[in-house]
């Protein structure tokens, strides 16, 4: 379970996240949506142990989290970088090495379901590819919390297509929770659970997609129109 | 030792070009050596150039550490978001530097010799004394980059935590921090307290007509340097498991 407790995370000129305490419930799919600069980076940064709270804390699995936190939680960044001295091949041997739950034969089927070539140099990908791979690195990893970081933004369709698809299939929902941040709240509304809402770095709302539909009528588009203005 | 060995490799490969250009430049050390001898008639010009290149090599672990560590800052979350613990990636890439350190060390000795062993008669007085120079020299040469480099690291990590915190201002407090353990440290390393920990063990050399002054180093002192080292070393790896941000 993730548990954040009054958590602030500020850098030097702002705040970018004000005073957050939640649970994350696990075996589910969980959206953090928001505005630009919500905080929705930065609140996946700090589950992932790859930022300190500047107050609070937050717990993954009863575990403080730290840069070691890895082991729990697969993460992918925004940016889609990885290491360019890489084939796709070697990314995969490489991060096999580094991550004892990667599941080298999982790679090889998303491997072939995103189109990627093992061949390919990193640093010869288009930005779509790019996006494949670090999605496919990730979902690849056996671990409880698979997080990931706009996993569709600034993708063609096709891709976006494609990275859905492995969401779907690839995540064992019986034994994984899956994070991830996004602009595309439409398009990630079928596949999410539960949605955190971020303003300004604060927590707008955060709830089961079912219970809005059903109670409110609304999807999370609408409701965000509604109450962000 | 499967995952360090990886990370080994790829620490490689993010600093190999570095490496082999800095082993064509060795070769142009020699070339440059050649051109001297024929412009001047001092025979002991010779070691000159291979001496100067020589001693450049102090910065070379530190110069491939910060390059690789420069590499891992665009990919920040990468490298941080990684099970093997700060000191083992740290450790990777000082080894790294080490391993090319030697490596290009050796092949500036192999084109020395290549190039001065068949003129031996214009330096033959020379010659002896040379070669135990160099091998004084080549071990500190190794010790002082690799006391650089921890150095190098731990300015980065702090580096990396305080531009998240003071922005801009971080350089400066970095050069501040520099500045002032530079002072610190020699004003300890002159003082009687450091003598009287380190000066035991003394070792004496003499390497006739190059270096005419007797040398003395201590044992004391290097090992005062390893805890120092080591010291640094461990308050680094603190840094990046839990200061540093991806």
């Amino acid at each position: 379970m993730i548990q954040m407790t009054n958590v602030t995370k500020e850098y030097a000129k702002n705040t970018a996240i004000k005073d957050i305490s939640l649970t994350v419930p696990t075996g589910r799919i969980i959206g953090i949506v928001g505005g630009n600069g919500s905080g929705k980076s930065t609140l996946l940064k700090l589950i992932a142990g790859l930022a300190q709270p500047t107050s609070g804390s937050v717990t993954v699995n009863g575990e403080k989290a730290n840069r070691r936190t890895g082991q729990f939680a697969a993460y992918s960044s925004e940016s889609g970088i990885y290491y360019p001295i890489f084939t796709v091949r070697e990314a995969i041997r490489f991060q096999a090495s580094q991550f004892p739950d990667f599941n080298l034969a999982k790679a090889d089927e998303i491997m072939k379901l995103m189109q990627l070539d093992p061949h390919m140099k990193i640093k010869a990908l288009s930005k779509g590819n790019r996006g494949r791979l670090q999605i496919m690195l990730t979902l690849a990893r056996e671990a409880p919390y698979i997080l990931l970081d706009e996993p569709l933004s600034g993708l063609d369709p096709m891709v976006r297509d494609a990275i859905v698809k492995g969401m779907i299939s690839y995540v064992d929902l019986s034994t994984q929770t899956l994070i991830m941040t996004s602009h595309e709240v439409t398009e990630i509304e079928t596949l999410i659970d539960g949605f955190i809402a971020l303003k300004d770095g604060s927590l707008h709302r955060m709830a089961d997609v079912e219970e809005l539909h059903e109670v409110e009528g609304l999807r999370i588009a609408d409701w965000m129109k509604k109450t962000y203005d | 030792m499967r995952q360090w060995s990886a990370l080994f490799m790829k620490d490689f490969k993010l600093t190999r070009v570095v490496f082999f250009m800095g082993l064509v430049m060795n070769g142009l050390v020699a070339l440059l050596t050649l051109t001297l001898e024929g412009a001047a008639n001092d025979s002991l010009l010779l070691f000159v150039p291979f001496a100067i290149a020589a001693g450049i090599h102090v910065a070379y672990v530190p110069g491939m550490v910060l390059i690789s560590l420069k590499s891992e800052g665009s990919y920040m979350s990468v490298w941080l978001h990684n099970p093997q613990a700060a000191f083992k990636l740290l450790l990777s890439k000082m080894v790294n530097g080490l391993i090319m350190l030697v490596v290009s060390l050796a092949w500036l000795y192999a084109l020395a010799r290549l190039v001065i062993t068949p003129r031996l008669s214009l330096i033959e007085p020379s010659w002896t004394d040379a070669w135990s120079v160099g091998w004084f020299i080549f071990p500190h040469i190794i010790w002082i980059s690799a006391g650089l480099s921890v150095l190098v690291m731990f300015l980065w990590a702090l580096h990396q935590y305080l531009k998240l915190r003071i922005g801009r201002w971080s350089w400066a407090v970095i050069a501040g921090i520099l500045i002032l353990s530079g002072w610190i440290y020699a004003l300890l390393t002159t003082s009687k307290l450091y003598g009287f920990v380190t000066e035991w063990g003394g070792m004496t050399y003499k390497f006739g007509v190059i270096l005419p002054d007797t040398l003395q180093t201590y044992t004391g002192g290097y090992v005062f340097d390893f805890i120092m080292i080591v010291g640094l070393f461990i308050l680094t790896a603190w840094l990046v498991d839990n200061k540093v941000e991806g």
